[in-house]
């Protein structure tokens, strides 16, 4: 536990001192770490500080998150493809159901309040995360 | 069916920016329907077809800004690399436990920060 407090201190401190526009670049590299080692969580890295710290449009920076993460993912996929065990059937689902809702998510996000679903997104991440490091 | 469902949920909430990855995981790794290392690729497999489509809709609504996206990309690559290399030699539940940590504080500052700017009636 004393490992994980130390990570989580490191990530706020971080984040308070992150309000040079060169930081991008590191953030970059921070988001593009966090994809590789976790798979998940580093658009929302990327879209804290082009939102919260540049003031970029919500609805852009978000687009520019999920463009570059998609980019990324795809080298992050070959690094790891050899220590999982995929099943085609599987595979082909995600990957239609992914193709439709993807084109959902985003007309979603052009329509609906994004203070909304960050909240929702927020409370549902949080619940889980407590109740997988309580188990 | 529940892969199905999860999968449904998480590539909507993929798709508007707002975290899909987390909750795949999350949702996958508290009904243990899948290992974690597999169930990190999957991720990433959504993660690539909803960023497809969700690019291509966001450039035709004229939602996207490539100057930022150019500056980025490069920098998110090598981490991505360096990140992989990481995950590979990680013990799986350390992995588990410092995942959970990480998405409790992004998914904390999200609720603060929405809070915040439904308040100020920002962003």
């Amino acid at each position: 536990m004393k490992a994980q407090f130390k990570f989580a201190s490191f990530i706020y401190i971080f984040f308070k001192n992150t309000n040079n526009k060169n930081m991008i670049y590191l953030i970059g590299l921070i988001a593009g770490f966090a994809n590789g080692l976790f798979a998940s969580g580093a658009g929302q890295i990327l879209v804290f500080y082009l939102v919260f710290i540049l003031k970029i449009d919500t609805h852009i920076g978000r687009s520019v998150s999920i463009a570059v993460l998609c980019i990324t993912s795809i080298f992050s996929i070959f690094g790891l493809q050899s220590v999982a065990n995929l099943e085609l059937k599987k595979t082909i689902f995600l990957v239609i159901i992914s193709g439709i809702c993807g084109i959902i998510g985003s007309k979603i996000m052009h329509k609906i309040d994004s203070k909304i679903l960050n909240l929702v997104s927020g409370i549902l991440v949080v619940s889980l995360s407590i109740y997988g490091l309580c188990r | 069916m529940i892969f199905v469902i999860i999968s449904i949920l998480a590539a909507v909430v993929a798709g508007s920016g707002v975290g899909g990855g987390s909750i795949f995981m999350l949702l996958i790794t508290t009904f243990n329907l899948l290992d974690y290392k597999t169930t990190m690729v999957y991720n990433l497999i959504m993660f690539v077809i909803v960023g497809i489509t969700a690019t291509i809709t966001n450039i035709k609504a004229k939602k996207f800004d490539k100057k930022i996206f150019f500056k980025v990309i490069i920098f998110c690559l090598i981490g991505s690399y360096i990140g992989v290399h990481f995950a590979k030699i990680i013990n799986e539940q350390d992995l588990k436990k410092y995942f959970n940590v990480f998405v409790l504080i992004i998914g904390i500052y999200e609720i603060i920060t929405s809070l915040i700017s439904f308040k100020k009636g920002k962003i």
